[in-house]
C-alpha cells in the first residue's frame, strides 16, 4: 500500500502534547495512513486521533535535539508536539505533510472508514429530489420534475433531477442552459406556501457584450410569474462587477428583456476575498497579546462581520421580497454556486419554520448545497493557516453556517438544534470519517460510488444517541417568519468557531448543563404529577361505588 | 427683598394670558424654584389635592412670598378652583410635582420612522420631568408587566436629560441655555441620560406658547441650579407599606453596621467614632474602620487615613485612602504617610503593597470623554444616521477608548485581588480623593473575593459601604444640577456598573440579580427622587437634611433611598431584577469553608522574615518598614515599571484560577481578553428599534427559563399540597412566595424587553429602511446601464 511508503517513523515514543487550557500529555505518537495517533497508554487518559485531512499546515522548530511540530487544524485548534530525537521529528513533519495533502479522493479516510454502528435509516437514502418534489406536489400543481439533466451533460454541477415550471418543455430547458453560465438554468428553490411565491436560482446569464438574449430563458422565469405581478432578480454581485462580467461573457438581465423583472445588485464577496477574510480574521483571534484596541480593529480590517452581515441582509431581503411583497424572487451570481445558494439557504431559514427543525436543516443542506453543487472538496481544501496561494478555496459554508447561528443566537427558541449542531457541520465539511461532503457536485459523487463505499453523515448524526447532543433543549416550534436584526450591533463574533480553542468554555458548559437540568427536572416533576393525577382519578373511580350504595 | 409672584396654571384660553405673565415673572427669578413644598404642605394640611389624578383641570392660584435670601417659601393664599372645563390631558402627577408650563399641538416624530410621521399632543414641563401626553385616546398598557410608577416612557425627569437640541433650518444645534434671541427652533431633540431620543416638532403651536415652552424647558433642564430645587425636596410621596423591604440592605450610616461587616469578614480592625459630627474632615464618612495600629488621627484634617473596605478570611485586608499629590518637598506630610502604610502593613504580616490608582488608570476627565464619544454611538436621532454609522462600527467602538477602560479597571481589581487572595498582603490603594477610583476598584474587588456581594442585597449593601457611606461625589459626577464650568463630572458610577456587568455577562450563575437590575440602577440614578444619588459626601448630606427639614414641624423629609424599589416598581416587576440562572449556596460549603480558613496562621517570627518578597514585579510596590524610604524615589520607581509585565502576571493568575474546579461561591475572576470584554446591549441598545430583535434575543432565553423554573415551581407546589392533602393535613397553607413569573408569551417578545415597547405589532422586517431607497437607485443605475449598452 501506498501509504506505508510515505510513513518513514510509524512510531515515536515520549512525545509531549500541549493544548490550551488542557493538561499537557506525555505518550507515544502513531501515525496511521490517515490518523495521527497520540496516547499516553495509560487507562482513561485521553488519546488525540486527528485525521490527516483535518490538519491545514504545520510548522517545525528546534531546540537542541527536541524538535516541536505545531499542527495546525482545519477546525481552527492548534496543537504542539514536543518529539524528541531530530530524525524522527523531521520524518514525521514530512509524513504529515505529504498525508495531508493527497490529491486522490479515493485515498480519502471515508472509503477506509468502517462504522461501528449500525446504519438503521441510510443518510444517501434520505433526502432525494423525488421527496422534496412529493412534497411541493401537494401544494401546487404548477410545478414538474424534469430529467433533462439525467446524464449531467446539460448542467454538469446539478443533480439529474430538477424542479421546472410545468409549461416549460426540456429543448427550451437546453436552450436555456446554453444562455447561463455552466448550464445552470434557472430552477426552483423555494415555494412560498403561505402565498404561492417562489425562489428560484440560477447562474448568470451570458449576455456577454453584445447583449444576447434568449427567449427560452425569459420565457421560462416569467413562466413563475402570476398575471401582471412583478418579480425580483436579485444579483448577489454589485452592478460594476457585473458590467465586468460582460467582457468574460457573463452579464446580467437586460431591462428591455424583462420587463416583468426588477433587478437589485448586493454586493457579497468572490471567494478569495472571503478566504482572504476568514485568514485575517483568525489571526486575530489566535493573537495573544490581548490588548483591547487591537483587538477591535484587527475585527474590523479582517471584514468577517460586514461579510456576515451582508449576506444576511441579501437573504432577508429575498426573504422580504416573497413574503412582504408577494412577489418571485431569482437569486444569481456569477457561477451561482457560493452567495446564491448562501442566500437561497439563509431565506428559507428565515421564511420556513421546517429548516429550521434539524430534519428539515439537513433537507436543506442536501437540496441547496449538496445537490445545488456547491464544490466543497475544491472550497474546503484549505482553512485558515493555508500558506499557499489559495487556488478555489472559500469559507462560503463556514460564511453561511455563521449566518444561521446569527439568526439562532438572535431566536435561541426557534431552532431544533443547538450551535453544536453547526460546529459539528463545519468540522465535517473540512474533514471526516463520512462520504457527504466529498467530491463537488453530484456527477463526481455518483462516480465515486460514494453511497455504496462510503458512510453518509446523516446515517451517523442521525441516531437518538448522536442527536441528543445537538438538540436545543429551549426549542419551542415557531410557524412564524422570523427577522433577524442586521446591524452590525446585532451581529456577533461566533466565538463558537473562532474562540473555541482560545478560551476555557467551563463556565458556559456549567450554565448549559444548568439549563439542560432544569428542563428534565421539569419534565420529571410534569411526569410525576401526571402519574399522581392518574392515581387520584382512580382512586375517585374506584372510591365512588364503594360510597353510593 | 421679598418677592410676591402670583402663579396661575390654567388651561383655559382666558387665563392664558394670566399664566404666560406669571411664568414670565417667575422666570425672571434666577434661582427660582417652584417646589413642590407647597403641595406637600397642602397634603400635611388636608387640602384635598388628591384629585389631582382626577381629569378634572384645577387652576391653583398661589401667592408664593419669595425670599431669595432664606430661599424658604411660605404660602399665604391658597385657593382651589375646580372644575373648570377640561380641554387638554394632563399628566398624573406625583406628589409634591406642579406644571411649570405647557404647550399645545406639539408634534412628537416616532422615532423609528424615516418620514416625518408623529403624534399631536401636549407638551408639559413639571419640577420633575418634561412629559408629552397625546392627544390619541389613550392606549391601554396591560401588556407593561414593567411599568416604573414615576415616570412613563414619554417622561423624562429633568435630572435626566443630557443634551438639548434645536433644529434651525434642518441645522442641528447645540442648546446651552434658556436665553435665546428672537428665534426659536422648528424643532426639539432632546437626548437622554438614559439614551432616549425625542423629537419635538414646535412649528404646529403659537409663537409664544413655542416660546413658553422652550424657554421653559431649557431654563430648567440646562440652567445651572441650586440643590434645594432638585425634586427630591419637594416630592411627599408617603412611604410604602413595602419599605421594610429596604432594611435587609445595610446602610452603613450606624456604628453597629460596620462592626456587624467587620464581624462578617472577621476583620481585626478599628471603628472610628471620632467624625460623628465631622469633626476630623468632610470629606471622610460619618463612620469608619482603620488599622488597629494607627493611632495619630487628627493631623492632616484625614488627609492619607487608610479606609479599610474588606478583609480577606486569611487576615490580610484590602484599604483605601486619599493621598493628595505633592507639589514641593514636604518631609512631615511624607513621613505622615509612611506612618499610614505602616499601620497598613500591621494589620498581617508586615506586608502592603500600595498603588496609585491615578497613576496607572485614566483620570477621571478621561473617563468622561470616552464616554461622551462613546455614547453618541447609541443617541440615534433617525435611522438613515443609523444605517450610515453602522460601516465603521467597531472602528468607532474602539476610537472612543470605552471599553478599554472598562477592561484597565477589570485588570487592576484582578491585580488587587490576585495580591490579597494569592500572596494574602494587605493592599492600600490611593488616589488624590480617594473616592472615586478607589471606590470603583475595591467594590470589584470585593465582588470578585466575596460572593456575599454577588446576590442582590449584598451589592446594595457594597455600593451603600463603598460609595454613598463611602463619599463618593454623586452630586458633582452627574452634574445633577447642570454646572457648566466644573471639570468634575465623570460617569464614574456607571463604568463600575459596566464593569461588574462585564462580570454578570461572563458569569451568569454567580449573580443573584440580573443585568436588568443593573440597567435599572443606571437609570436611577438620574431619577430625582432618591436620596442616594444626590449628594457629595455624608456631611454634604446630613448638613443639607438638616438644613432642609425643619420647615414645617411635621417630620423630616421623606426621601426615599433608591434600594426601595417598591417606590419605582410594583412587586411583580421587581421580579425581573433575579437571575433564573443563579446558583444558590449549598449549605454545606459553609463548614467546608471554615475548616480551610486557618490555612495562613500569623506568623510569630521577627519582622525582618516575616517581610515577603514580592512573587512578581508589577505595578505593586512592596512598603515595609525597612524600606521606609520617601516616597517620592518608589513612585518614580513605578513609572518605569513596564506596563506589559501586570497583565501577563494576571493573565497566568487567571489562568492558574481557570484550572481550579469551579465555584460560583468562591473566588470569581473576570475574562480580560479583547473579545470577551462587550457592549452592554441591553443598556445601550434597548431604544433603538433598528437592532430589536422581534420574538428573540437573549430575553427569548430568559423569559424560557423564568416560564420552566415557574412551571417547575408550580408543580412542586402541586405535589406539596398533594402529599399534605394525602396526609389530611389540608389547611390554608401559605403558598410558596411566587419569586419568578413567565414573562406571557415569550414569542412576541422583543429583544428589547422590558425596557421599550414596539408599538407595532406586525413582524416587521427589520432590514434598512434605506434598502428600497438604494434599491431604487441601483435600478435607476441598471437602467442607465442597459441603454448604455
Amino acid at each position: 500500500m501506498e501509504f506505508a511508503e510515505l510513513i518513514k517513523t510509524p512510531r515515536v515514543d515520549g512525545v509531549v502534547l500541549h493544548r490550551p487550557f488542557m493538561p499537557t500529555v506525555e505518550g507515544t505518537l502513531c501515525l496511521t495512513g490517515h490518523h495521527i495517533i497520540l496516547s499516553s497508554r495509560q487507562d482513561n487518559t485521553e488519546e488525540l486521533w486527528l485525521l490527516h485531512t483535518n490538519i491545514d499546515s504545520i510548522e517545525k522548530r528546534f531546540m537542541g535535539s527536541l524538535g516541536t511540530i505545531i499542527v495546525k487544524c482545519k477546525d481552527l485548534r492548534v496543537i504542539q508536539l514536543d518529539i524528541p530525537g531530530m530524525e524522527e521529528c523531521l520524518n514525521i513533519a514530512s509524513s504529515i505533510e505529504a498525508l495531508s495533502t493527497l490529491d486522490s479522493v479515493s485515498l480519502m479516510y471515508p472509503f477506509f472508514y468502517r462504522p461501528l454502528f449500525e446504519v438503521i435509516e441510510d443518510g444517501w437514502q434520505l433526502f432525494m429530489p423525488e421527496e422534496a418534489f412529493r412534497d411541493l406536489e401537494s401544494m401546487t400543481d404548477e410545478w414538474r420534475l424534469s430529467e433533462v439533466n439525467k446524464d449531467f451533460s446539460v448542467c454538469p454541477s446539478y443533480p439529474s433531477l430538477l424542479t421546472v415550471p410545468k409549461d416549460i418543455d426540456d429543448d427550451s430547458l437546453c436552450k436555456a442552459a446554453s444562455f447561463r453560465h455552466g448550464g445552470r438554468f434557472p430552477v426552483l428553490s423555494y415555494y412560498h406556501k403561505k402565498n404561492g411565491m417562489v425562489m428560484m436560482r440560477a447562474a448568470q446569464p451570458l449576455t456577454g457584450t453584445n447583449g444576447r438574449r434568449c427567449k427560452e430563458d425569459e420565457k421560462l422565469i416569467n413562466a413563475t410569474l402570476c398575471a401582471g405581478k412583478r418579480g425580483y432578480i436579485i444579483d448577489t454581485r454589485t452592478i460594476a462587477v457585473a458590467q465586468q462580467a460582460k467582457a468574460r461573457g457573463g452579464g446580467f438581465e437586460q431591462e428591455a428583456n424583462y420587463p416583468q423583472w426588477r433587478r437589485i445588485h448586493k454586493a457579497i464577496e468572490r471567494s478569495n476575498v472571503l478566504q482572504e477574510s476568514l485568514i485575517k480574521l483568525v489571526e486575530a483571534c489566535n493573537d495573544q497579546s490581548h490588548s483591547m484596541d487591537r483587538w477591535l480593529s484587527k475585527l474590523e480590517a479582517s471584514n468577517w462581520q460586514s461579510h456576515v452581515k451582508e449576506i444576511l441582509t441579501t437573504a432577508c431581503l429575498a426573504a422580504q421580497c416573497i413574503d412582504r411583497e408577494g412577489a418571485s424572487v431569482l437569486v444569481h451570481g456569477t457561477e451561482g454556486t457560493d452567495s446564491t445558494l448562501q442566500v437561497t439557504s439563509l431565506a428559507q431559514i428565515i421564511l420556513d419554520p421546517a429548516c429550521r427543525t434539524i430534519r428539515g436543516f439537513e433537507a436543506l443542506i442536501e437540496r441547496e448545497w449538496l445537490q445545488a453543487g456547491h464544490p466543497f472538496q475544491q472550497r474546503c481544501a484549505q482553512s485558515a493557516y493555508s500558506n499557499g496561494k489559495p487556488r478555489s478555496e472559500a469559507p462560503a459554508f463556514l460564511l453561511f453556517l455563521d449566518c444561521v447561528w446569527q439568526i439562532l443566537r438572535q431566536f435561541p427558541c426557534s431552532f431544533q438544534f443547538s450551535e453544536n449542531f453547526l460546529i459539528m457541520l463545519f468540522e465535517h465539511a473540512y474533514a471526516s470519517q463520512f462520504g457527504t461532503f466529498l467530491g463537488n457536485r453530484v456527477a463526481e459523487r455518483v462516480k465515486l460510488q460514494l453511497s455504496q463505499k462510503t458512510v453518509s453523515l446523516w446515517s451517523w448524526v442521525n441516531r437518538p444517541q448522536e442527536l441528543e447532543r445537538f438538540l436545543n433543549p429551549l426549542y419551542e416550534p415557531n410557524n412564524l417568519v422570523i427577522w433577524p436584526s442586521v446591524a452590525p450591533q446585532s451581529l456577533l463574533l461566533w466565538e463558537g468557531i473562532f474562540l473555541r480553542w482560545n478560551r476555557s468554555t467551563r463556565c458556559l458548559d456549567e450554565a448549559y448543563q444548568e439549563m439542560v437540568h432544569i428542563i428534565e427536572y421539569n419534565k420529571e416533576l410534569q411526569n410525576k404529577v401526571n402519574s399522581l393525577r392518574r392515581q387520584l382519578a382512580q382512586l375517585e373511580t374506584e372510591d365512588s361505588p364503594l360510597q353510593t350504595p | 427683598m421679598r418677592k410676591c409672584v402670583r402663579l396661575t396654571a390654567a388651561s383655559s384660553n382666558e387665563q392664558r394670558g394670566r399664566e404666560e405673565s406669571c411664568v414670565r415673572t417667575v422666570r425672571t427669578l434666577p434661582d427660582f424654584h417652584l417646589t413642590a413644598r407647597e403641595a406637600g404642605y397642602w397634603d400635611r394640611q388636608n387640602v384635598e389635592f388628591g384629585e389631582r389624578r382626577s381629569e378634572v383641570f384645577k387652576t391653583v392660584i398661589c401667592v408664593l412670598c419669595y425670599t431669595r435670601e432664606s430661599c424658604s417659601v411660605d404660602l399665604r393664599e391658597i385657593k382651589l378652583e375646580k372644575d373648570l372645563p377640561k380641554k387638554e390631558k394632563h399628566p398624573d402627577l406625583l406628589p409634591g410635582e406642579v406644571v411649570f408650563c405647557s404647550a399645545n399641538p406639539i408634534l412628537k416624530y416616532t422615532q423609528d420612522d424615516l418620514s416625518q410621521r408623529g403624534v399631536f399632543g401636549t407638551l408639559f414641563c413639571t419640577n420633575f420631568r418634561v412629559t408629552f401626553i397625546s392627544d390619541e385616546p389613550k392606549q391601554e398598557e396591560t401588556s407593561k408587566t414593567f411599568k416604573n410608577k414615576l415616570y412613563g416612557e414619554k417622561d423624562i425627569p429633568l435630572m435626566c436629560v443630557d443634551h438639548i437640541y434645536g433644529v434651525y433650518d434642518e441645522k442641528r444645534k447645540l442648546i446651552t441655555g434658556s436665553f435665546v434671541k428672537n428665534k426659536y427652533p422648528s424643532k426639539m431633540i432632546i437626548h437622554c441620560k438614559d439614551l432616549r431620543v425625542f423629537q419635538f416638532c414646535l412649528t404646529f403651536t403659537k409663537e409664544e406658547d413655542t416660546k413658553k415652552i422652550f424657554q421653559g424647558i431649557a431654563h430648567h433642564c440646562l440652567e445651572e441650579k441650586s440643590l434645594k430645587c432638585v425634586f427630591a425636596f419637594s416630592y411627599a410621596g408617603t412611604p410604602s407599606p413595602e419599605m421594610q423591604r429596604k432594611q435587609e440592605t445595610i446602610m452603613f450610616d450606624s456604628p453597629e453596621d460596620w462592626t456587624q461587616e467587620m464581624k462578617r469578614t472577621k476583620a481585626k480592625c478599628r471603628l472610628v467614632t471620632e467624625n460623628e459630627n465631622f469633626e476630623l474632615s468632610q470629606r471622610l464618612p460619618k463612620y469608619f474602620v482603620i488599622p488597629t495600629a494607627l493611632e495619630d488621627l487628627f493631623s492632616y484634617q484625614g488627609k492619607g487615613l487608610p479606609i479599610w473596605c474588606w478583609s480577606h478570611h486569611s487576615g490580610c485586608a484590602l484599604f483605601k485612602a486619599s493621598f493628595p499629590l505633592m507639589t514641593q518637598e514636604d518631609g512631615d506630610f511624607q513621613k505622615h504617610l509612611d506612618t499610614m502604610i505602616n499601620a497598613v502593613a500591621h494589620n498581617y504580616l508586615y506586608s502592603v503593597k500600595t498603588e496609585d490608582l491615578s497613576e496607572s488608570l485614566p483620570t477621571i476627565l478621561d473617563i468622561q470623554q470616552s464616554y461622551n464619544k462613546f455614547k453618541q454611538f447609541f443617541l440615534i436621532d433617525n435611522s438613515t444616521d443609523f444605517w450610515m454609522s453602522d460601516m465603521k462600527w467597531f472602528s468607532s467602538l474602539e476610537s472612543s477608548g470605552w471599553l478599554d477602560i472598562i477592561r484597565q479597571c477589570l485588570q487592576k481589581a484582578v491585580e488587587v485581588v490576585e495580591c490579597i487572595d494569592k500572596d494574602n498582603t494587605n493592599v492600600l490603594i490611593t488616589e488624590e480623593e480617594g473616592t472615586d477610583l478607589c471606590c470603583v476598584i475595591s467594590s470589584l474587588a470585593q465582588i470578585m473575593l466575596d460572593p456575599y456581594y454577588r446576590t442582590l442585597v449584598g451589592f446594595q449593601s457594597l455600593v451603600q459601604k463603598e460609595w454613598v457611606a463611602g463619599c463618593h461625589a454623586f452630586l458633582d459626577r452627574c452634574n445633577h444640577l447642570h454646572q457648566k464650568d466644573k471639570e468634575c463630572h465623570s460617569p464614574v458610577f456607571l463604568l463600575f456598573l459596566e464593569c461588574v456587568w462585564q462580570l454578570v455577562q461572563q458569569h451568569s450563575p454567580a449573580f443573584q440579580f440580573s443585568e436588568t437590575y443593573l440597567t435599572v440602577l443606571s437609570d436611577s440614578v438620574h431619577v430625582p427622587i432618591f436620596s442616594t444619588f444626590l449628594f457629595n459626601s455624608a456631611h454634604h448630606r446630613e448638613s443639607v437634611m438638616k438644613a432642609e427639614s425643619p420647615l414645617a414641624q411635621s417630620g423630616p423629609l421623606s426621601c426615599p433611598t433608591v434600594w426601595d424599589w417598591s417606590v419605582q416598581f410594583d412587586s411583580k416587576a421587581q421580579n425581573f431584577f433575579f437571575n433564573p440562572l443563579y446558583s444558590e449556596k449549598v449549605k454545606h460549603e459553609k463548614t467546608a469553608r471554615k475548616t480551610h480558613k486557618p490555612k495562613h496562621q500569623r506568623q510569630l517570627s521577627l519582622p525582618s522574615t516575616a517581610f515577603k518578597t514580592p512573587p512578581k514585579k508589577g505595578f505593586f510596590k512592596d512598603e515595609t518598614e525597612s524600606l521606609k524610604k520617601m516616597l517620592r524615589v518608589k513612585r518614580i520607581s513605578r513609572w518605569i515599571g513596564s506596563p506589559d509585565s501586570p497583565v501577563a502576571a494576571t493573565r497566568e493568575f487567571y489562568e492558574s484560577w481557570q484550572q481550579r474546579p469551579l465555584d460560583y461561591h468562591g473566588l470569581l475572576l473576570p475574562c480580560l481578553d479583547g473579545p470577551a470584554v462587550r457592549v452592554w446591549m441591553q443598556r445601550y441598545l434597548r431604544w433603538i428599534p433598528e437592532v430589536h430583535i422581534l420574538g428573540g434575543g437573549s430575553m427569548a432565553v430568559m423569559s424560557k427559563l423564568m416560564e420552566l423554573l415557574n412551571q417547575v415551581q408550580d408543580l412542586k407546589r402541586v405535589l406539596e399540597q398533594r402529599d399534605a392533602s394525602q396526609a389530611a393535613k389540608f389547611d390554608h397553607r401559605p403558598h410558596l412566595q411566587n419569586r419568578l413569573f413567565s414573562f406571557g408569551t415569550s414569542g412576541r417578545l422583543s429583544s428589547s424587553f422590558p425596557f421599550a415597547y414596539s408599538r407595532n405589532r406586525s413582524f416587521k422586517p427589520i432590514i434598512p429602511t434605506g434598502l428600497m431607497q438604494s434599491l431604487m437607485v441601483t435600478d435607476n443605475l441598471a437602467s442607465q446601464e442597459d441603454e448604455a449598452s
